[in-house]
């Protein structure tokens, strides 16, 4: 293993090119995008982007760090609300009030964060659970402020100079350059030295925990890191959000919401922030594809349907696609790794 | 990786690309009939409500074609599930707009959802209605969402006469759920209850999913409260009314309409009916039989009633009559605006001012007169009470 | 307060803590075995108290009725197994949790076909009604509900401490190898688990339907509840799960009334994530083999 690493610094420098290349193509793609399609399928992509920022931070977490979350529905809760209660309470500037989001959630991240990577995996799971619900059930219940369980309404769209976003077609643009910046942060971490220390202790990315810690290396301080740049990550997508739909309630930021930007991050694949554009454009793709075509096999209600062949879609998909929809791409790009 | 499953692996790939590909593509050309947009939970937690919306919907839509459509044009339910969630509505009410061209879009589910789907409406100007039981959000529908239903003022103010004029009572106990809908009761009983004379002597709360509410009764029975408003939509708030004479507890209940829903009744009537009998708000077409002939209402529901009946075996309740509601009022702008549904956005326009003019129209639920301020509109509404003996549903004239 | 308004909510938390115990005792079971979280338990219950409806109704008196629920749930558990997990066997736990929700989307569908939207429920069972005692109340269910815990838990240790099928179920997921080598059969293990999961799940939902009513999405709150419980409690041992589980359970009643508005539901978990970052294995976890 010690030898790949040695095999990966030699090649970095080509594979560092190839990347950026791949991603000023992947860039000038989503910006031309919008030109050629019609409002409402801007209107998914905006859906898409947001998850994709959201499940980047997961594979952060799960790919490199090897800690699973399944309440980060609460940083993407927080970044929204803090957005939502400050611009329509207290006029406070939308981008300052993410910002402030940002730093809440990352500062809670950072203050769980320390005490919880003493556990294992699972206790993890329970802890980043538990913080869902705390944070589901104060919302709910903290009326005065955060509207409680009916919510908050007519939150003001984000402005910047004399541009309304609240149009999808701006809105889209602004999710997206903000999605390819934190990919370009995401994939810089991935190689930066965080990176690789990360990497190489991650079961997932065939590393060793001990391994790491032989090395004298501080793991937990790492770990930390990671799990609050994927709470800002979330928090930010949250921001956005509120500024978008324009309106928040808090069912939207419950267990479901953590699931599936988890089921995203693992569809997608763990191995790179790449993998969080394809697990969310599939699960967002599918449920369109669901909409589409059951009205054709079903008539009346179709609800029942929709749900049992999301179940089977998402069961196959995992039985099929252990490795994310990257292990498809990954074989193009990384035939140099083939040799060990 | 197998052959096998790398064949299943692509398809799967592509299948998921086609849907967003798929879903792009604009609808068939815009036919020559009003398009009604329904955004409605069939699964998740209120798929009880949005598909019995729906079929109320579909009520009165058969009606109108069946009678040659609205001006000799025939009007259809373009129909998405939202799963019970908000983001899938706003969605949803985006494709409704933008693909399949509808004229109109309806809210059919609850609050949090028909609210998700307030600007969504407003900015693609579209005239939208929905289905929301509360006037908390009535000064920002904006000016193409409307929203002819009752809310809390309307029906709760019935509930406390009765308490304050038939029963004498001037301090009540308030059991109320942790949710949605228990949240307009805690913000309008307080206000309202002075009104009639009352104040609320004790406030306990559960949660939707409970299964024992009688720590919450305790302390209801140990305080000064003489009568107790149980006010939810889950079975707790049902099963808060058999604990309640179960423990001996003798106080007058009072309910809201939830409560009293058919699966409730065959399971908890009983208690309902222990002395002193509960008292509920609920909808007439719960009762409409008993109603009496000089009722103005007793046709349009006994119609509704039936026609629902015949085509789905069982009884209208709520939500589809709040269905129901909405096409009426739809029918009626439709009728007014008489424009022309090729020209979409010409024509939602029209009707948008078509709706803003109604003007004392009458539903299923009420009466309404919409007005450039004022998009609830509630003239008259028309909500009854009712208690329980001899294993039924008494209409109680007042 | 007095005497009888304190035992009312001992008996509720006993009550709950009965349920919330039982359904962490489903996850325990497949969990100590396979290591998998199976998040389709409260489903499981859904199932239980939805088949138990429905052949009730056919016209089969209450307690038979309860069988053929239990099998079929059973049946349902080893299907999970069977066609979703094993063939994920290699693959990480992370993607068999996964796979038991996805069985969660095609089960609450299915319930949603066959059984619609409506809340079904159950008389107590042999009509027992409720009870006055020392000025408290006994609601009918109650006992059931509690006295069948007593039963699956009594039962349970025996079989997990006693019986040879028990010993090898565990051996299978402290030391698989070694379990291999006695010749147990692992996957067989595997399936028992679930199995037996699956038709402990079903009987709690035939014992609270008539407390609380059954529907077809009411499996995924039970889900969050028993896992709180099994969290609390520490997921490698048993009695861990029952601490969690009589622990939450008390919370609750006692926070229920007392706590306005829904921040009494902010208490279990906040006690849970105290619990955690005091005690990283549970209460009563041992540290050791994760």
């Amino acid at each position: 293993m010690r030898m790949k690493a040695f095999r990966e610094i030699r090649s970095k420098m080509s594979s560092v090119k190839l990347q950026n290349r791949v991603v000023a193509l992947f860039t000038l793609v989503m910006m031309t995008i919008p030109l050629g399609i019609g409002p409402y399928p801007i209107s998914v992509m905006v859906d898409v982007g947001l998850y994709s920022i959201v499940t980047m931070g997961i594979i952060l977490l799960m790919g490199f760090a090897g800690q699973i979350s399944i309440g980060h529905a609460a940083f993407f809760g927080i970044g929204a609300y803090t957005s939502a209660i400050l611009t329509t309470h207290y006029q406070v500037s939308p981008w300052l009030a993410l910002f402030l989001g940002t730093v809440i959630s990352g500062g809670i991240a950072a203050a769980i964060g320390r005490a919880m990577f003493r556990l294992h995996g699972l206790m993890l799971a329970g802890i980043t659970l538990a913080m869902n619900l705390v944070f589901y059930h104060l919302v709910s219940s903290m009326v005065n402020i955060t509207g409680g369980a009916m919510g908050l309404m007519n939150i003001p769209p984000l402005m910047l100079g004399g541009f309304n976003f609240s149009r999808s077609f701006l809105t889209y643009y602004m999710v997206w350059i903000i999605a390819i910046v934190v990919l370009g942060f995401s994939l810089n971490l991935a190689d930066s030295q965080v990176g690789r220390v990360l990497r190489s202790m991650n079961i997932h990315a065939g590393g060793s925990e001990n391994a790491a810690q032989v090395l004298g290396i501080n793991v937990t301080r790492y770990k930390v890191q990671v799990f609050a740049i994927s709470a800002v990550y979330a928090s930010i997508a949250g921001s956005i959000y509120a500024h978008h739909a324009r309106v928040v309630e808090p069912g939207t930021f419950f267990i479901p919401f953590s699931v599936m930007v988890v089921i995203m991050a693992f569809l997608g694949g763990l191995r790179s922030p790449w993998g969080a554009f394809l697990g969310a454009g599939l699960m967002i793709g599918v449920r369109e594809l669901l909409w589409e075509i059951m009205p054709v096999f079903v008539t009346g209600i179709t609800g029942a349907y929709e749900l049992i062949a999301y179940g089977v879609i998402l069961v196959l998909a995992l039985l099929f696609l252990p490795r994310g929809l990257i292990s498809l791409v990954g074989k193009a790009f990384t035939k140099r790794r083939a040799v060990v | 990786m197998s052959r096998i499953s790398r064949k299943i692996l692509v398809i799967l790939v592509v299948v998921g690309l086609i849907g967003g590909l798929v879903s792009c593509m604009p609808g068939a050309p815009v036919a020559a009939s009003y398009k009604i947009g329904v955004v409605a939970a069939q699964s998740g937690q209120y798929a009880a409500l949005g598909t019995q919306a729906i079929r109320g919907m579909q009520v009165y839509v058969d009606k109108i074609n069946a009678e040659g459509g609205i001006n000799g044009i025939p009007v259809e339910l373009v129909v998405y599930d939202n799963r019970s969630e908000a983001t899938e509505a706003s969605l949803a009410a985006k494709k409704l707009v933008e693909v399949d061209k509808v004229h109109i879009i309806t809210a059919s589910d609850v609050t949090t959802i028909t609210n998700s789907l307030i600007p969504v409406v407003n900015e693609m100007e579209v005239p939208g209605l929905g289905i929301s039981g509360t006037a908390l959000f009535d000064d920002q529908l904006g000016a193409w969402f409307f929203r002819p239903m009752g809310a809390e003022p309307d029906y709760i103010i019935l509930n406390l006469d009765y308490l304050s004029q038939d029963l004498g009572v001037t301090k009540y106990a308030l059991l109320v759920e942790n949710s949605g809908y228990g949240q307009g009761g805690k913000v309008f009983l307080p206000q309202l209850s002075p009104n009639y004379g009352m104040t609320i002597a004790e406030e306990q709360y559960f949660d939707p999913g409970a299964t024992d509410v009688s720590p919450q009764l305790t302390n209801i029975k140990d305080s000064e409260a003489q009568a107790i408003f149980i006010w939810g939509s889950s079975p707790t708030s049902a099963i808060a009314v058999k604990q309640a004479r179960e423990m001996g507890i003798t106080l007058p209940i009072v309910t809201t309409p939830a409560q009293v829903s058919p699966p409730f009744l065959a399971e908890f009537g009983v208690y309902y009916e222990m002395e002193p009998s509960i008292v509920a708000v609920t909808a007439p077409i719960d009762v409409w039989e008993q109603l009496p002939d000089t009722n103005p209402y007793k046709d349009m529901l006994r119609e509704f009633a039936e026609a629902y009946q015949a085509k789905h075996g069982s009884r209208a309740a709520m939500w589809a009559v709040l269905g129901g509601v909405m096409v009426q009022f739809i029918e009626d702008g439709l009728k007014r605006a008489d424009a022309d549904p090729t020209n979409v956005e010409e024509a939602r326009g029209k009707i948008r001012d078509a709706f803003e003019s109604t003007n004392n129209l009458m539903t299923l639920v009420g009466v309404y007169t919409m007005a450039p301020d004022d998009h609830y509109g509630g003239v008259e509404i028309n909500l009854v009470l009712v208690t329980f003996e001899g294993g039924r549903m008494v209409y109680l004239p007042r | 307060m007095d005497f009888p308004s304190a035992l009312q909510i001992f008996i509720s938390g006993v009550n709950l803590g009965a349920i919330y115990t039982a359904i962490g005792l489903g996850f325990f079971i497949i969990y100590s075995v396979t290591r998998v979280i199976n998040l389709a338990q409260g489903d499981f219950v859904m199932m239980g108290g939805m088949l138990t409806v429905s052949f009730y109704n056919m016209g089969i008196p209450l307690i038979p009725s309860i069988i053929p629920a239990v099998v079929i749930t059973g049946l349902a558990g080893a299907g999970l197994y069977r066609f979703i997990i094993y063939p994920a066997r290699r693959y990480s736990r992370l993607t068999r949790l996964l796979l038991t929700v996805g069985f969660v989307f095609a089960v609450q569908g299915v319930a949603l076909l066959i059984w619609g939207w409506d809340f079904r429920g159950l008389p107590a069972f042999f009509n027992t009604p409720s009870i006055q005692l020392w000025g408290a109340t006994i609601f009918g269910q109650t006992p059931w509900v509690i006295g069948g815990m007593l039963v699956m838990v009594t039962g349970l240790f025996f079989f997990f401490g006693r019986t040879i099928q028990g010993k090898a179920l565990r051996a299978c997921a402290n030391e698989p190898l070694g379990a291999r080598t006695v010749g147990v059969n692992i996957d067989r293990m595997a399936l028992y688990s679930f199995i037996m999961a699956a038709g402990l799940g079903a009987v709690v939902g035939a014992m609270i339907t008539p407390l609380t009513m059954t529907s077809y999405n009411m499996g995924w709150p039970l889900t969050i509840k028993g896992l709180l419980a099994a969290f609390v409690g520490g997921v490698n041992r048993a009695e861990g799960v029952i601490l969690g589980g009589i622990t939450l359970g008390m919370i609750e009643a006692a926070t229920a009334g007392i706590v306005p508005g829904g921040y009494h539901n902010v208490i279990a978990p906040g006690i849970l994530i105290v619990v955690l970052l005091l005690r990283p294995h549970g209460i009563l976890a041992i540290v050791g083999k994760e």
